[in-house]
């Protein structure tokens, strides 16, 4: 098997001139937004520039990912920690719009950053969790417990990436813009994966039932 | 990227910046006036003509108010919250179209809207979800009880509503099978307004816009009788005067978003009958658009002075046991009446 190494790299590097003409319809990835923005179909945007926005959106926003996801987990306060994993949802929804998946990325800032963290932040106001200075022990057993686990999960990551970039096929890349619509995804839902998508929501609903009957607290 | 893509595409932001600032001041103005007409007073008149620079007047005794932060409130999140407010109700007319066709400037032919996506209705959504922030962090960060608890009822109003502004939506999107609102727009032609064919979702989405924007009946977050000011208790000078802003900013994209998903957005009927030119058929377009979002400006304030505030027990009740079952009617009812007509 011929190994094809395609390193990564956001995916609107490669257009095609028939993505071009059409991406008035369909993205809001940074490389389109001229046309978007103005709404002209016929500008053509040097391929070379176009790789330094994308790349310069991806650097930027995998940046603040990774920053915000370490602050995450080393602020004391709870607050500070959950407002830093706003951020990071949005960093990543960010990655996602480079990726064409404007769809994903939407649905990112509406469940994580606009109704999770909104219900977290909620619960840390109403336990009123101020700066209680954490004394933090020193746990030897556990750290060493902690990083072998980290190191090992890191390891399975690195893994899954070096093998799916290796099966990574180009024809994917070239259609991105249009996978990622709400469209080409309801197709996906509705037709192809109808089964597992109405099993996930059958198993949703029997959780919300059990939540509703749990809350109600009528046991003997 | 061209350069003169990138100036068009500045030069609407601005535009909209600057109409939808220049709208806040008078529409602050407008409310007074408003206010009292119906308890039959005569309003502001003192400054300018009719009274109409008075909200020019407040914003400077505002500037130049010396700007108070509690000593032991978190300093930074305090100056962040009202930004944070002001950012997403400004950032949710980018999507917005005014006009049905593209008009020619500087020999290219540019679409009335900012950015013209494709998960347009998401988008709105999505920024809706994301302004309880604003209010949130500023009730925590001044460090009040008063701004504390505004802040709490805020974000468990807001996520109550957004369930049934959220599902009222979905019946507008089964109707016209896109989320794109310039799709939405041109499915509403002639009378065919979405407020025709979706009656009780326009009914329960227009309450939930109430409740989004904090405005009376449901301004429990302030609510001045019992939380002195709520969230914005501990806020002066330029850091109150941008909530204000943003209270009123949310006001006309609320209006601008109901006016495009359920009064026809731009749509003129009967106006392809008149047989006018391009150039003056989408300035009538663009009228259209800024005269429906103009009545529902109306509608807002006159709903303030005319309804009292709900008590926070019954705002729940309204949301989950009415509104939410009402939105969930309307989308089966839809789907019945879709499956059969088709």
């Amino acid at each position: 098997m011929k190994r094809k190494r395609i390193a990564y790299r956001p995916v609107g590097d490669d257009f095609s001139p028939m993505l071009i003409s059409t991406s008035y319809d369909m993205s809001l990835f940074p490389g389109h937004t001229s046309s978007i923005l103005t709404g002209t179909t016929r500008s053509i945007i040097p391929p070379a520039r176009l790789v330094t926005f994308s790349t310069l959106v991806f650097l930027v926003s995998s940046a603040t990912a990774v920053v915000t996801g370490i602050l995450v987990i080393t602020r004391s306060s709870a607050l500070h920690s959950a407002l830093f994993l706003i951020l990071n949802f949005l960093a990543l929804a960010v990655l996602y719009l480079s990726l064409q998946a404007q769809f994903i990325a939407v649905i990112q800032v509406i469940v994580y950053a606009g109704a999770i963290m909104v219900l977290v932040l909620f619960v840390i106001m109403l336990l009123n969790l101020r700066e209680e200075n954490h004394r933090c022990r020193s746990f030897p057993r556990r750290h060493l417990a902690g990083i072998l686990l980290g190191a090992g999960i890191l390891l399975i990551f690195v893994q899954a990436i070096i093998a799916a970039s290796v099966s990574y096929p180009s024809s994917l890349a070239r259609n991105a813009a249009e996978i990622g619509t709400s469209s080409a995804i309801g197709d996906l839902l509705y037709r192809s994966f109808v089964f597992p998508f109405e099993m996930a929501s059958i198993l949703l609903l029997a959780a919300i039932v059990g939540a509703v009957v749990l809350a109600k607290k009528r046991f003997p | 990227m061209d350069a003169v893509g990138v100036l068009i595409a500045l030069l609407k932001i601005v535009v909209l910046f600057a109409v939808v600032l220049l709208t806040v001041a008078e529409l602050v103005y407008f409310e007074r006036k408003i206010s009292a007409w119906i308890q039959n007073r005569i309003g502001p008149n003192r400054v300018g003509p009719a009274g109409l620079l008075q909200p020019y007047a407040d914003v400077l005794k505002l500037l130049m108010k010396e700007d108070v932060v509690p000593a032991a409130a978190n300093r930074f999140l305090h100056a962040l919250a009202p930004v944070v407010s002001i950012s997403i109700a400004l950032a949710a007319l980018a999507v917005v179209p005014i006009a049905g066709s593209p008009v020619t400037l500087f020999g290219r032919s540019v679409i009335p809207v900012i950015a013209d996506i494709d998960v347009g209705v998401l988008y709105i959504l999505a920024l809706s979800s994301m302004g309880v922030y604003g209010l949130t962090i500023g009730g925590w960060a001044s460090n009040n009880k008063y701004s504390l608890l505004g802040g709490l009822r805020s974000s468990a109003q807001m996520i109550s509503y957004e369930l049934s502004m959220g599902l009222s939506l979905i019946g507008v999107v089964m109707i016209t099978g896109s989320l794109r609102l310039d799709e939405i727009v041109r499915h509403q032609a002639g009378w065919m307004w979405n407020i025709v064919l979706q009656p009780i979702g326009f009914v329960t989405f227009l309450i939930a816009a109430f409740a989004e924007t904090n405005r009376l009946p449901f301004d429990l977050p302030e609510a001045e009788h019992e939380l002195v000011g709520g969230y914005h208790t501990e806020y002066s000078s330029f850091k109150f005067a941008l909530f204000y802003l943003a209270e009123y900013a949310n006001m006309i994209t609320a209006s601008a978003v109901i006016a495009t998903l359920y009064l026809g957005g731009w749509q003129v009927p009967g106006l392809s009958r008149l047989g006018l030119s391009t150039g003056a058929e989408i300035a009538m377009q663009i009228g259209a658009f800024l005269a429906k979002t103009a009545a529902m400006l109306f509608f807002f304030q006159w709903v303030r002075w005319s309804i009292p505030r709900f008590r926070y027990d019954q705002l729940m009740n309204l949301g989950w046991k009415v509104m939410f079952p009402a939105a969930l009617a309307n989308i089966v009812l839809t789907a019945l009446v879709l499956l059969f007509v088709e």
